[in-house]
């Protein structure tokens, strides 16, 4: 399942530290020592309340954030020597990687295939490809800024997987779209573990992680709290549910001396 | 599915060709950027002289009535010769003498407010001097445009008069009116009608270069950078699998691409309204305005240079906002940076000298102005030349470095000039 030029894990975060300095808050330490580790074909749900430091962490993964202190690689790739190498990696996704309203959709996934080295006829072919497994053709042509949020979802999906990286980094991708939208997301992300791809995603709907992710990592006050395979999060806590076990290791951080 | 890595040039042009085919769909950007330039400005430059000439002509229909005050053997003299000599719509009317204080004659001139207009009221009061060592004395309203105009009618019909006076008194002593001018000069001017009108065009088209590369960089540069911002796309950009320095310089160049369009249509059209008015008025102006197209292609790498630089300065500025609003705001005061320099630019006596070439934006143009009349000074150029282009390197690398901050480059931040010296400098790849 692994992809052979890749021998390692997919991602692999080791102490990972992101400080933001801000006029109006200070300084703010968004990742404190953050490990994590994911592999081909496994889908990693990254677990927190708001304000967790998922999102920081996703970004330091996807190169769009430097790291203050530790070492993030993708596909071996250090994040934060080679951004770019990292970006050619990745497909990524978020509620803030919105389109661009004045291209169609084509368009679009025409300019991302572009910059990520695709051209001429394989660059149409794939383009076909993705308009037909996403179902684009109905407004294939149409301005971005007319379309509905699932539809726009599914461009920027798109999008994201124009050049088929092998690993995807989604930050809460099923918030705010509806039921089919959601659904739709759901069978995507298995989809991409079928293919052997590594998935991780954030995510605070507890169910959603529950039925997807082969482990799970629980993220609280920018610190890794636990990872493992839901069985694993049972044994270590005690808990049957993860919405029990999130509280476990959330209290236990709580009550911790350090915390 | 993983492809090769492209050459630095092939990321780059897709960057700056999206950028450019988006400002293109953006209604703000091509009203500003093409329509503006090529209707508007020649629309309203043309609509000014009109109306000036309408100001004119209506300036010499209006009668305006002047009382002659003094003694009747002096009013018999010469109230016929001003009623003769004046082809303007002035009535003079002989008063005889007459001993008005300066009440008397503010309430005789300055009717009173709300008051309805008086046919009997004058415009101005010419009082004849008693004798011939003492002068004659013109009293109007300076506030009234009537008055001011009576002033100047009464003036010229004067030396119109002073004139037929000396002729009359030189014929009474056997000599001819010529005899009493020692010394005449007529003036003959070398340059040809086309020579005038390429002048003409020197005097305002090398400050519309500056206005209008400045307002075509306007838009595009907010767009693409606070614009971002504020659509929620600024985070997908930082996705491009390229340098962000490539990125940006991407936007820079899309900037420039609008700013110089909007330019070049601008003197064009312009240049051809221009020349357009000057049919309109006949053979009375003896200037010939042909486009200067020469001219103007002897322009175009400065004028390019020209745009970069204000197009990478107007982006590093907008991208320290974080909304459309913001960057409209930032830049409005920006503009007098280049907008003061050009009409410093413009004064009379200033010339392209080595010197001046050194000065960004005055610069461009005097040396506009220069190549416009056909002025020969390959230095001079050659180092305003090198000082655009110096000065748009800076720009450039200063936009790279502000925009890199990874504070600058999300979306909801903004930052103050202050922040962004004591901030310790994050730079994204």
């Amino acid at each position: 399942m692994q992809t052979p030029e890749n021998p390692g894990p997919a991602i692999e975060a080791t102490g990972l530290f992101k400080t933001f300095h801000s006029r109006e808050r200070g300084v703010v330490n968004a990742v404190q020592g953050l490990d994590l580790t994911c592999h081909y074909g496994e889908i990693f749900g990254l677990l927190g309340p708001n304000g967790a430091g998922k999102t920081t962490t996703l970004r330091m993964l996807a190169g769009i954030l430097v790291p203050s202190a530790g070492v993030a690689r993708i596909a071996g790739v250090d994040a934060g020597i080679d951004p770019i190498a990292v970006r050619q990696r990745i497909g990524f996704l978020s509620g803030s990687t919105g389109l661009y309203p004045r291209l169609t959709a084509v368009e679009t996934l025409r300019y991302f295939g572009k910059l990520h080295g695709l051209q001429g006829a394989a660059l149409e072919q794939r383009i076909e490809e993705l308009v037909a497994t996403f179902r684009l053709h109905e407004f294939a042509s149409g301005r971005c800024e007319g379309l509905s949020t699932g539809q726009r979802q599914r461009v920027s999906i798109a999008r994201a997987v124009v050049h088929d990286p092998d690993v995807l980094i989604l930050d809460e991708p099923t918030t705010g779209l509806d039921i089919l939208a959601a659904s739709d997301m759901i069978d995507f992300i298995e989809s991409r573990r079928s293919a052997g791809r590594c998935v991780l995603f954030s995510t605070h709907i507890l169910s959603e992680a529950e039925r997807l992710c082969d482990r799970i990592g629980i993220v609280y006050h920018g610190r890794t709290l636990a990872a493992g395979t839901l069985d694993e999060l049972r044994a270590e806590s005690g808990a049957q549910f993860l919405e029990q076990i999130f509280k476990v290791f959330v209290e236990r951080a709580s009550l911790a001396p350090n915390a | 599915m993983r492809s090769p890595q492209q050459p630095a040039w092939l990321g780059l042009g897709t960057v700056a060709l999206q950028e450019l085919q988006s400002s293109l769909r953006d209604r703000q950007t091509v009203l500003n950027a093409v329509v503006l330039p090529i209707v508007l400005y020649p629309v309203l430059f043309w609509l000014i002289v009109q109306g000036f000439l309408v100001v004119q002509g209506h300036k010499e229909r209006t009668a305006v009535q002047v009382w002659l005050a003094g003694a009747a053997e002096q009013l018999a003299q010469v109230e016929p010769k001003l009623v003769e000599g004046t082809d303007l719509p002035t009535e003079y009317i002989a008063k005889g003498p007459m001993e008005l204080d300066e009440h008397e004659l503010r309430a005789l001139l300055m009717p009173p407010t709300g008051a309805a207009p008086d046919p009997d009221r004058p415009e101005a009061v010419l009082v004849l001097p008693p004798d011939s060592d003492s002068d004659s004395a013109l009293y109007i309203a300076s506030t009234r445009s009537d008055s001011e105009l009576a002033a100047s009618r009464v003036q010229s019909d004067l030396t119109d008069l002073q004139q037929t006076l000396r002729q009359e008194a030189a014929a009474a002593r056997g000599l001819s009116g010529e005899d009493l001018v020692p010394l005449r000069i007529e003036n003959h001017t070398v340059t040809t009608s086309r020579d005038q009108g390429a002048f003409v065009l020197s005097l305002f088209l090398p400050m519309m270069i500056v206005f209008m590369s400045v307002m075509g960089a306007f838009f595009p540069a907010v767009d693409s950078t606070a614009g971002e911002k504020e659509r929620g796309t600024a985070e997908t950009t930082l996705l491009i699998p390229i340098p962000r320095s490539r990125v940006l310089l991407g936007k820079i160049l899309a900037t420039t691409t609008l700013a110089f369009l909007a330019t070049l249509l601008n003197l064009i059209s312009m240049g051809l309204a221009a020349r357009h008015l000057l049919m309109t008025l006949g053979p009375s102006v003896p200037i010939d305005i042909q486009f200067p197209f020469l001219a103007l292609l002897y322009s175009l790498p400065l004028i390019l240079l020209f745009c970069f630089f204000v197009s990478a300065v107007l982006t590093a500025l907008a991208g320290l906002t974080k909304s459309f609003k913001e960057g409209q705001a930032m830049l409005g005061p920006a503009q007098l940076v280049f907008i003061l320099p050009a009409v410093i630019g413009v004064m009379p006596g200033l010339e392209l000298t080595p010197l001046t070439a050194l000065i960004p934006v005055v610069n461009v143009v005097l040396a506009v102005r220069a190549i416009l009349i056909m002025q020969w000074l390959p230095l001079a150029y050659a180092i305003t030349a090198g000082v655009l282009l110096a000065a748009a390197w800076i720009a450039v690398r200063l936009c790279v470095r502000l925009l890199s901050l990874e504070a600058l480059a999300f979306a909801g931040t903004s930052m103050s000039l202050k922040d962004l010296f004591l901030r310790s400098r994050h730079a994204n790849s």
